[in-house]
């Protein structure tokens, strides 16, 4: 969807439901469930929306293959959380950095932002040959969102998505 | 040697000699004046001395009555034989083998007894077929315990000895009869075919494979076989193939609560049974040889555990296809890296990681800045990778661990993985830090590992053999460079990451000169889609592509080494698989050090010179070097061993000849050659050895730095009867050798230690029997003999015992002489008297006579000199 269509139906959406409740912006609690570099399977930057235990499963055994002893499968109750996948895509060399930056997300207007300290190599340092493709996965409250944006710490947006 | 027989040798002699008589006289008749005789024919006479050759002895009962007799059939008569030695022997069954002594009542087993070393081998060479005429070997303690047999269907059976004492060694005659020869300590290569109880098989089991056969029959092993469900047809299957048979199975299959003979378990005067698992094993072999020769069975052996050592048992080994890619487990029979070390520069080492215990000296932190080390402080002795924070939760990659983990993982520990050079040592030198690595604290990391000074102040208590980089960029200082020269001039072979940037463009510091760049390839021996190319790439290496699973082990196809995760602030170590040629570079530098630990000189221009030449890999891609793979994919074995022919320049080496020093019984004194091997200069000091007192060593020609002759001497006065050994040390200013010599003293030798000897006179070209001579053996154990009445003629002479009193004496197993030497006889000229004509008699094994199988039944092999039949009558005793 491009931002003019979006924009209507916002406008549709709060004509429609003039005098209903609806979701303020909200302030999400989030919190990191696994992070890594070496995410396999995730060789494309992307951020996708896991909304329910199977499909957590599948992803999560996807990304531990190169491990020999990976960590147990994190517990989500999908029942009221979903786990946001935010996956950098495949570099090739280490020095490559993921995390979340604060405690919360936002959701405005049908768009959930993630805000992420997103680190790449510094110029003029030799750097470790390895391929990485680091993932960071975070649980938080289900709601109804429609779009998704990872935002760095200045206020690019990385990554976009859609649920 | 093999002599053609004719039997009818002597037939023919005697015609001859009977016309030669009869010629000789005559008279007158009527007729015109007759010719005048002949003159009377010259007859002379012939003789010499028959010598035993030393180490040689004879089983004291054979089947030839002529010879001197003295039983050895029972553990109270066991023979005492000298050892080293080669003993002559003969051995059957009741109603087997020729006419003779022991052919009625047989001789099936030879007691001996003698002192044996650790690691001595124990040989026996069967003279028959081995199968219908079967013998076996035994190895008892004095009091009759069994310790170990060889019990094959083949014509050598083998021991070796694990502790040196007194033993008793039997020959048995499991079947039928043969002539044997038995050697001790003589160290010749034969090898039998593993049917020994000391051999590693399951217990108590069998592969058995049936005779194809279209029919079932009723009755029979193979009606058994039908029932027990071990033939093709009782399972539907359309062939025949091999089948697991237990005792029970075998049992029911032919009908016998035990097996057949075979060696027995307790000696007949004995009552030491052996332990209770070598019972099982004797029963388990002795099962296999009855199962052997029942016709329905084609072919029946143990169920053997091999174990080779090219499969290390850490757990994750199956899973690193990128050792047997290059090779890997067959340069291990040549070295595992012993004595080198590997400098892995980059972001440290996880030291409490189990499968890197052992396997690391000191190293350094070499990064200046603390905020790129994360540890508290700048430069400092400690190398523990505190974590770069580069994983999206501030844990750290632990990279260093997995390089490090490539060249040099614990091996064979159980544990974990395997790693290249798993002998050698790694230095981990910390120089990558949250940032990366700053090119400066990666030249000092260089500087001290090379043993260069640099910023730490200090120097390496041992300069590294090989450094691994397994980083870079494309930034490059002429800085950098002169560092790298430095340290190759230093000896240090440096190698490097050529990046995974999938591009030619030069990338450090792997392009710089003098730096093995190393690209990545797959597991299908394809450039992985990341890695770096172009005309400064050296060599390629196993690097992996994880998003496949190409053969099928249910991983991806990176590698496989170890690492640690601090993931929730706890540290935890694993094993994990990457790819990179950060991945790749660490298995060349493994390798290096494996060439090193060969090849302790070998140069970083000598290593590039055996890269270039093609010694070192195996070229894929485009034929000779190419931008992909430089000049080829590494071989580990062919690098490995192309370092170990490499001339390195000018280096002594001790070499002394020859390798060991056997006196035997009757040797006095041997010389030493000792000389230089290799190149340059070398000094020898004056030898030692460790006799106490039996052996001396004194130059008799040497040079100013001691090489050349030595005279080594025994002196086997007041010595009490055994087998003496001792260490002679040579150290010199390369290398030390140690000469292993060994003496017996043996005052109470049987006579006759070469068996009964018959002397015969042969005609060079036909080989037949001319004459048999008068024999008279002496005390010191030699034969005088005598020809009488030989005519004009050339001749050769022949002597040897006949065993198995057949008639024929040099057959296999049986001694045999001839003068002068048995390989070349010499043809005797007599046309006078003639008189020491001496030579040598002894028992010569030939490995290739016992490798073919021969065909005869009744317990000879058609191959030997005959000896005269009437000699037989009068001399029974």
């Amino acid at each position: 969807m491009n931002r003019l269509s979006l924009a209507m139906l916002a406008a549709l959406a709060l004509q429609g439901c003039a005098g209903a409740n609806h979701a303020p912006d909200e302030a999400l609690p989030v919190e990191k469930v696994y992070a890594s570099s070496q995410c396999s399977g995730l060789e494309q930057p992307e951020t996708v929306w896991i909304a329910d235990a199977a499909a957590w499963r599948r992803r999560y055994a996807q990304m531990m293959n190169l491990q020999i002893t990976p960590p147990p499968l994190p517990v989500v109750d999908f029942s009221h959380d979903g786990v946001l996948l935010i996956a950098m895509g495949q570099q090739t060399t280490g020095g490559y950095g993921l995390n979340l930056a604060g405690t919360s997300a936002t959701v405005r207007e049908g768009v959930l932002t993630v805000r992420v300290e997103w680190r790449e190599p510094l110029p003029g340092y030799a750097q470790t040959q390895v391929m990485t493709s680091p993932c960071l996965l975070v649980k938080l409250p289900d709601r109804a969102f429609s779009r998704i944006w990872i935002v760095d710490q200045e206020g690019r947006v990385r990554l976009e998505g859609v649920r | 040697m093999k002599l053609t027989i004719s039997g009818r040798a002597l037939l023919i002699g005697t015609v001859f000699g009977l016309l030669l008589q009869a010629c000789g006289g005559g008279g007158g008749s009527d007729s015109p004046s007759p010719p005048p005789p002949p003159p009377p024919e010259q007859k002379y006479t012939l003789s010499g001395v028959v010598r035993p050759a030393a180490g040689a002895a004879i089983d004291s009962d054979v089947n030839d009555p002529a010879a001197p007799y003295q039983a050895n059939d029972a553990v109270a008569d066991a023979q005492p034989i000298p050892n080293p030695v080669t003993l002559g022997g003969y051995a059957n069954q009741p109603g087997s083998g020729p006419p003779g002594r022991s052919r009625i009542v047989g001789d099936s087993m030879d007691f001996y007894r003698v002192n044996l070393l650790a690691d001595q081998a124990l040989n026996l060479f069967i003279a028959n077929d081995g199968v219908r005429n079967d013998l076996d070997l035994g190895l008892y303690d004095l009091a009759g315990k069994l310790l170990d047999a060889s019990v094959s269907q083949s014509r050598v059976e083998s021991l070796t000895v694990e502790t040196s004492g007194d033993y008793l060694v039997v020959v048995q005659a499991t079947r039928g009869a043969s002539n044997y020869v038995l050697t001790i300590g003589q160290s010749l290569a034969a090898t039998s075919e593993g049917m020994r109880l000391s051999d590693h098989f399951v217990l108590g089991e069998a592969v058995v494979q049936f005779q194809d056969n279209a029919a079932i029959t009723t009755t029979g092993t193979l009606a058994r076989a039908h029932t027990l469900k071990l033939t093709a047809q009782s399972r539907q299957e359309a062939q025949e193939r091999s089948r697991l048979v237990s005792v029970n199975d075998y049992r029911e299959l032919l009908q016998s609560t035990a097996a057949a003979a075979c060696i027995p378990p307790v000696l007949p005067e004995s009552s030491i049974p052996p332990s209770e698992e070598l019972q099982v094993r004797l029963e388990t072999l002795c099962m296999v040889k009855d199962l052997n020769r029942d016709n329905a069975i084609r072919s029946a052996s143990p169920n053997y555990l091999r174990a080779t050592q090219l499969v290390p048992n850490d757990p994750l080994y199956s899973f690193q296809w990128h050792y047997p890619q290059m090779s890997l487990p067959q340069a291990w029979d040549l070295t595992t890296g012993t004595d080198a070390i590997v400098a892995v520069i980059d972001t440290g080492i996880v030291l409490s990681h189990p499968d890197l215990q052992g396997q690391l000296v000191a190293g350094y932190d070499l990064i200046k800045d603390p905020g790129n080390a994360l540890d508290g402080d700048g430069i400092d002795p400690d190398p523990t990778d505190v974590g770069d924070r580069s994983n999206p939760d501030g844990s750290g990659s632990f990279h260093g661990t997995h390089v490090a983990g490539t060249v040099a993982a614990a091996t064979n520990n159980s544990v974990g993985v395997a790693g290249v050079a798993f002998g050698a040592k790694v230095m981990p030198l910390r120089a990558v830090g949250r940032f990366g690595g700053s090119l400066y604290d990666i030249e000092q990391a260089v500087r001290y590992a090379a043993g260069l000074s640099n910023d730490s102040g200090t120097l390496p208590p041992r300069r590294a053999d090989v450094i691994n980089l397994s980083l870079g960029s494309t930034g490059s200082a002429a800085s950098e460079q002169a560092t790298l020269d430095q340290a190759r001039a230093a000896g240090v072979i440096v190698v490097a990451a050529a990046g995974n940037s999938q591009t030619s463009t030069r990338f450090y510091p792997a392009a710089y000169s003098g730096v093995i760049a190393v690209s990545a390839v797959t597991l299908s021996k394809t450039l992985a889609s990341y890695s770096n190319f172009g005309s400064w790439i050296d060599v390629a290496a196993p690097g992996g592509n994880t998003a496949t699973d190409l053969n099928g082990d249910g991983k991806p196809d990176g590698v496989l080494s170890t690492v640690a995760t601090d993931a929730g602030g706890t540290l935890a170590n694993d094993y994990v698989i990457w790819q990179g040629t950060s991945m790749a570079a660490p298995h060349v530098a493994g390798v290096a050090a494996l060439m090193k630990a060969r090849a302790p000189n070998l140069t970083p221009q000598q290593f590039d010179n055996l890269l270039i030449s093609g010694a070192m890999t195996e070229d894929i891609g485009v034929t000779g070097r190419d931008d992909q793979f430089g000049y080829g994919l590494l071989n580990a074995y062919q690098a490995v061993a192309a370092a170990s022919e490499q001339p390195v320049d000018p280096t002594p080496i001790l070499a002394v000849s020859p390798s060991a020093l056997n006196f035997g019984t009757v040797l006095n004194s041997q010389t030493l050659t000792v000389l230089n091997g290799g190149t340059g200069n070398l000094t020898v000091n004056s030898p030692t050895e460790d006799s106490g007192g039996w052996l001396s060593v004194e130059p008799t020609q040497i040079d100013a730095n001691g090489l050349g002759i030595y005279t080594v001497s025994v002196n086997r006065a007041e010595l009490a009867d055994g087998v003496y050994s001792a260490t002679l040390t040579l150290a010199s200013s390369a290398n030390t050798v140690q000469i292993k010599a060994i003496m017996q003293v043996a005052n109470d030798l049987s006579a006759g230690a070469i068996g009964y000897q018959y002397v015969l006179l042969t005609h060079p070209d036909t080989g037949e029997t001319v004459a048999d001579a008068t024999v008279t053996q002496q005390t010191d154990g030699g034969y005088t003999y005598t020809f009488s009445d030989i005519p004009v003629g050339t001749y050769e002479i022949f002597a040897g015992s006949d065993s198995n009193n057949n008639f024929l004496i040099c057959e296999a197993g049986e001694s045999c002489g001839a003068y002068l030497t048995t390989d070349e006889p010499v043809q005797i000229k007599v046309d006078h008297d003639q008189s020491g004509l001496d030579f040598v008699s002894g028992y010569t094994v030939n490995l290739a006579d016992f490798q073919s199988v021969s065909e005869d039944e009744d317990g000879t092999t058609g191959k030997g000199l005959s000896r005269s039949q009437t000699r037989q009558v009068g001399t029974v005793r």
